[in-house]
């Protein structure tokens, strides 16, 4: 199929315009790079978008759509092709593809590319889950979020795609809907002259589409999709600071405004990952879904924004505050909550890793009243207990978490002096926050409060985990720097739990 | 304000009767004109608002042009838009640096019909405070949410602060189109966290002097008068701060 001469490839462009004019010629489309995501046993997501000019409006693309063909290879250099076809890219879709190719064979190694207009996108290699009926011996996965571009330069993901690793899960703030400067913030990088379009805070479909466009364009990031499928779901900052639901971190923004900046900002994030989910039409997009890799492991994806009531007690750190504890209140919403508690019932796995964005465990702040983060499981008691009480039957659980820019590695128990149901592992950012430090008073203050935490650390970089039959290992993986390129990486602290023996070690 | 298709859309902000007739979905502007002078800080704001009257929920595009003389940050607003709903978007316009005073004109176009709003661009009233006619503000670096106008703004609460942190030193900078004489720049700076040294530095030729060095500064306000100058461009160089001695707080300048 990519032997296609360029006039076979004009003549498809005009039928998938169904008579209209034919779509105009391109220069490189590729610029956003590839990605796959949401590996099943027999199929894997991949993804591109067209954008041949990336920082400007519509990513330099014509209003019109242009057919793009895939192929699935088991060899990089796709002697070996498996699957191919041919897809859409459409305006109305940012000019995005997403192909669920089917038919693939489980626990296996793909590479997969693009060809639009003559041109060739670069190589992605991915990787499907195990059968399900399979005892797979490992699976290796690295906890990763938050990745702010004005904060620094992507040296997580440089390193990262030097590990050997199943799959990535990415637990929120892909991207941050501040202004930028025309430099990338603390980037400092003077070549970048982004737009002033970029200044303005993101609210509609457009800026979105350009946000995640910026993200896109860098190198380490496009490297890191290219080289492993990831499972992604989404925090606050896919959409705005702290949003519930469907209330504004601001109190002058009404319900109605929200929604429409939420259906903007959903449908961006769509349109720009590698999901199987269908596209989103309006402000609802049902992201939690859960994805087995044989009997080793359910990952339970969760989203911890949605469907949340609003904060209690004003948000931001509370003491006395007795409305987080409400039973009404939820962080989850009754169906995913049940849909969870449900799955965490029947399944089958040796593990069951539960990926969502927020910290599960306490996390007194300290002070005269020992602060809690409204925000967090702490705001959302409630539904923190049910998931913990069914955890206490479910050898195996690890809850997997990001937002904070922090490490922590945490036993989570249902009340204090009581056994651990389960572990947590926080993974800080890739670059929110910039280059970070070792610790900080308030980590410090964290320690002594919360004596259920047997790490904090305030780098950035990211948690390595290997799983196998009987133990999860964590290496917690941190930078020396961000804001410069060349920062070093070096492992901090390795934890390991057993699942017989629920409860963090030193490894 | 601008109506941008037939009198029926005015309907759009009454009750709409419901019916295939009244399924018309608008763009308009606010204002109908605006009048800016030249100068990158010197800008005004346009709403474009756009309207679904209809009774099912739409993806709707606005695409915006100007000639060279102006500036928009944007050229497009994409929005999901509920029935009967409005999406209010504000839109910057400035003059592009060496714009010639003129009326020029903003067009913003929706679904084949366009609207077409005039800017009109006249130089800066005459003024004793030199920033009022300022053709350029940079500066060294910026946080997102400080830019370098801010300093000229006239807002006490606003400020540029720069975006490297713990670095020195940094630079705020402003040039005339034509040269200026010069003698007194005016800092306003934090009480907190202020501005504790910097240096008045005026444009001669291809170099830079000082002509006021300001240190160990604990005051809001601090006025540097010197021997008068003809320049077109100020900076001020930035090279400490009091207390947490992290990043450049310049709230006001005013140049005489």
């Amino acid at each position: 199929m990519l032997r296609l001469p360029r006039r076979r490839l004009f003549v498809l462009g005009g039928a998938a315009l169904a008579g209209t004019l034919p779509a105009p010629r391109i220069s490189n489309p590729f610029t956003l790079g590839v990605a796959s995501g949401d590996p099943l046993p027999d199929a894997v997501v991949i993804w591109t978008r067209l954008a041949t000019r990336p920082l400007e409006p519509t990513g330099g693309m014509p209003p019109v759509s242009y057919p793009v063909q895939w192929q699935v290879a088991e060899d990089s250099r796709f002697a070996r092709v498996v699957r191919s076809g041919t897809g859409s890219a459409e305006p109305g879709s940012g000019h995005s593809v997403h192909v669920d190719v089917r038919g693939l064979r489980p626990g296996r190694d793909y590479f997969y590319r693009f060809r639009s207009g003559g041109h060739l996108s670069p190589v992605g290699r991915t990787r499907t889950a195990p059968d399900e009926s399979s005892s797979p011996r490992r699976l290796r996965f690295a906890v990763t979020s938050c990745q702010s571009y004005a904060d620094g330069y992507y040296e997580a993901w440089r390193h990262l795609v030097d590990e050997d690793l199943d799959v990535v899960l990415f637990l929120g703030d892909y991207i941050y809907e501040g202004a930028i400067t025309s430099v990338g913030g603390a980037r400092m990088d003077t070549s970048l002259r982004l737009p002033d379009t970029f200044a303005l805070a993101t609210d509609t479909l457009d800026l979105y589409r350009m946000r995640y466009a910026l993200y896109r364009t860098d190198p380490d990031l496009q490297a890191a999709h290219a080289a492993f499928p990831w499972i992604l779901t989404w925090d606050d900052h896919e959409v705005h600071d702290n949003y519930a639901g469907d209330v504004s971190r601001s109190p002058i923004v009404t319900v109605r405004d929200f929604v429409v900046r939420r259906a903007n900002a959903y449908r961006a994030y769509w349109e720009n990952q590698p999901l199987r989910v269908p596209q989103p039409a309006g402000p609802d997009l049902s992201l939690y879904r859960r994805l087995r890799f044989g009997d080793l492991a359910d990952v339970h994806v969760l989203d911890t924004r949605q469907y949340r009531t609003d904060q209690a007690c004003g948000d931001n750190l509370e003491a006395g505050c007795a409305a987080r504890s409400d039973p009404s209140r939820t962080l989850l919403g009754a169906p995913q909550r049940d849909w969870l508690l449900d799955g965490m019932g029947r399944s089958p796995a040796r593990w069951n890793l539960i990926a969502q964005q927020i910290m599960m465990a306490e996390c007194r702040y300290g002070g005269t009243a020992n602060r809690l983060d409204m925000d967090k499981w702490d705001g959302y008691t409630a539904d923190r207990k049910r998931i913990l009480s069914r955890a206490r039957n479910l050898p195996g659980t690890v809850v997997l978490s990001g937002d904070i820019h922090y490490n922590y590695a945490a036993d989570l128990r249902l009340r204090p002096g009581t056994p651990p149901v389960a572990v947590e592992f926080v993974g800080t950012s890739i670059s929110s926050g910039g280059d970070g430090s070792d610790t900080t008073p308030q980590l410090e203050t964290q320690l002594k409060y919360n004596p259920h935490l047997h790490f904090a650390n305030g780098q950035r970089g990211y948690i390595r985990c290997e799983l196998d039959r009987d133990t999860i290992r964590a290496d917690y993986r941190v930078l020396s720097r961000v804001t410069r390129r060349g920062g070093t990486i070096s492992t901090r602290a390795s934890f390991v739990s057993e699942r017989a023996r629920t409860g963090l070690v030193p490894a | 304000m601008i109506w941008i298709a037939t009198a029926a859309l005015l309907l759009s902000r009454a009750v709409v009767p419901a019916g295939p007739a009244a399924a018309h979905n608008g763009v308009t502007v606010d204002p109908d004109g605006l009048r800016i002078t030249t100068g990158q800080c010197n800008g005004d704001e346009l709403t474009v608002r756009l309207t679904n009257t209809g009774r099912k929920a739409i993806y709707a595009d606005a695409s915006l042009s100007a000639p060279a003389e102006l500036h928009l940050p944007r050229t497009l607003i994409s929005t999901w838009l509920p029935p009967r709903y409005t999406s209010s978007v504000p839109v910057p316009v400035r003059a592009t640096d060496g714009a010639r005073p003129g009326t020029y004109h903003v067009r913003v176009s929706s679904r084949g019909r366009t609207a077409d709003v005039p800017v009109t661009v006249t130089d800066p009233p005459a003024s004793a405070d030199l920033v009022r006619s300022a053709a350029r503000v940079t500066v060294s670096s910026a946080r997102a949410d400080a830019a370098a106008c801010n300093a000229i703004d006239g807002n006490p609460v606003s400020m540029w602060i720069d975006a490297t942190g713990k670095r020195w030193p940094d630079w705020w900078r402003v040039d005339w189109a034509a040269a200026r004489r010069v003698s007194r720049v005016a800092v306003t700076t934090t009480a907190q966290w202020g501005l504790r040294d910097w240096d008045v530095q005026v444009a001669e030729g291809q170099r830079w002097v000082t002509v006021a060095s300001v240190r160990d500064n604990t005051a809001v306000e601090h006025v540097s008068q010197f021997a008068e100058r003809r320049t077109r461009s100020v900076r001020i160089v930035t090279r400490a701060g009091n207390q947490v001695n992290d990043v450049s707080r310049l709230v006001e300048v005013v140049i005489r």
